[in-house]
C-alpha cells in the first residue's frame, strides 16, 4: 500500500466511526443522551427510584415534572380522593400550593422490599400547620411507580399518649 | 526474527476482496482506536449499555477492573488495524471483545441498531481474519504432528 494511501485509509477509518458515533448519539439519534437517562431510570432500584422522585417532586418543587418522569403512564393511585390515573394524581398536586413554602414531608422511615416501598412520613401541607402522619406505599417496575397507597392520620392538636407521633 | 510469514512474499494483488478487507480493518481500526480511547480519555460519556443487563454487565466489568483490560485490547488491536501491521494477530487479539460485544447487543439489547452492531463488529472481524486465512491455515491442521522447537528456532531466527 502507497503511504499516501495508507493515510488517507487511516484518517477515514478514524473519521468514518467518530461520525456514526456522533450520529447515533445526537439528540435524535438511537443513543442519544435520553435513551442512557431512561435506561439508567430502569436500572434504578425501588428504593432508589422513590429517592429520586421525593428529591424532586418535594425538595425541589417540581411535582408534575417528577411524575411524568416517575410515573408509568399505566400508574394506577388507590387514593379515594383521585380518579386514580397519573392525569389525575398530576391535577391534584397542582391544587397544592408550592409556591409559599409548602407541601413539606419530612421522611421518617423508608422500607424497601423488592418492587415496594413504604414510606413513613410527616405532610405538611401548608406552613403553620401540625400536618399529617402519612404512609405512602408504591410499587416500582422498571424505573417507574405503578401503584400506589397510602394511609393518612391528622396529627390531632392534643394527645393522651405522652410519646409523640414522630 | 525471521518467521516464516515474513519470509513470504507480501501479497500486492488489490482484487475486490482485498479492497473490501482493506475497507473493513480500517473501518474496524478506527472504530476500536476511538471507542477504545475514549475509556482512558472520555472524549464523551461511556455508554452505559442499552437495557439494564448490559447497564449492570458494564458496570461489573467497570467495578472489577476488567474493562479496562478490554478497552486496552480495542486501542492496542485498533493500532494494529490502521497501522496495517500484525493484522492477523490484531484480527485474533480482537476476536474475544468482537464475540462480547456481538453477544451483549444481540441477546441483552435485541433492538434493531445493537442487532446490527452484533452483525457488525463479528462481520468485520471474521472479513479481516478470513484476508488472512492463509496465515491461519497451519492451525486447521487435523493431524499436528508433535510438538517441538520448530517455531521457537524459527522465531529467533534459525532454520
Amino acid at each position: 500500500m502507497r503511504p499516501w494511501v495508507h493515510l488517507l485509509c487511516i484518517v477515514g477509518g478514524i473519521t468514518a466511526p467518530i461520525g456514526l458515533t456522533l450520529l447515533t448519539t445526537s439528540s435524535g439519534g438511537a443513543r442519544s443522551a435520553a435513551h442512557y437517562a431512561a435506561i439508567d431510570q430502569q436500572a434504578m432500584s425501588a428504593r432508589e427510584v422513590m429517592q429520586a422522585f421525593e428529591k424532586l417532586a418535594f425538595d425541589e418543587h417540581k411535582p408534575v415534572e417528577a411524575i411524568e418522569r416517575y410515573f408509568s403512564p399505566d400508574f394506577v393511585d388507590h387514593d379515594p380522593d383521585v380518579k386514580g390515573d397519573r392525569a389525575s394524581v398530576i391535577a391534584r398536586m397542582k391544587t397544592l400550593n408550592w409556591d409559599h413554602g409548602g407541601p413539606r414531608r419530612t421522611i421518617r422511615h423508608l422500607i424497601a422490599e423488592g418492587d415496594i416501598v413504604v414510606i413513613h412520613h410527616h405532610l405538611v401541607r401548608n406552613p403553620g400547620e401540625r400536618g399529617i402522619a402519612a404512609v405512602d406505599i408504591f410499587r416500582v417496575e422498571r424505573g417507574k411507580i405503578v401503584e400506589h397507597w397510602d394511609v393518612l392520620q391528622p396529627v390531632p392538636e392534643r394527645s393522651i399518649n405522652p410519646a409523640p407521633m414522630f | 526474527m525471521n518467521t516464516q510469514a515474513q519470509a513470504a512474499a507480501p501479497v500486492r494483488a488489490t482484487d475486490g476482496f482485498t479492497i473490501l478487507a482493506y475497507a473493513v480493518q480500517f473501518f474496524f481500526g478506527g472504530w476500536f482506536l476511538f471507542h477504545g480511547l475514549n475509556y482512558f480519555l472520555a472524549f464523551f460519556p461511556q455508554p452505559p449499555g442499552s437495557s439494564v443487563l448490559t447497564h449492570e454487565f458494564i458496570g461489573a466489568l467497570i467495578d472489577s477492573g476488567i474493562f479496562g483490560v478490554v478497552k486496552g485490547i480495542e486501542v492496542a488491536t485498533g493500532v494494529a488495524f490502521l497501522a496495517n501491521r500484525f493484522v492477523p494477530l490484531a484480527a485474533v487479539a480482537a476476536f474475544p471483545v468482537s464475540f462480547s460485544i456481538a453477544y451483549i447487543n444481540f441477546v441483552a439489547n435485541g433492538d434493531a441498531l445493537s442487532v446490527l452492531v452484533s452483525i457488525l463488529v463479528i462481520g468485520f472481524n471474521g472479513i479481516i481474519a478470513l484476508g488472512h486465512l492463509d496465515r491461519f491455515l497451519p492451525m486447521l491442521a487435523f493431524d499436528q504432528g508433535d510438538p517441538g522447537a520448530r517455531g521457537l528456532k524459527q522465531f529467533f531466527g534459525g532454520r
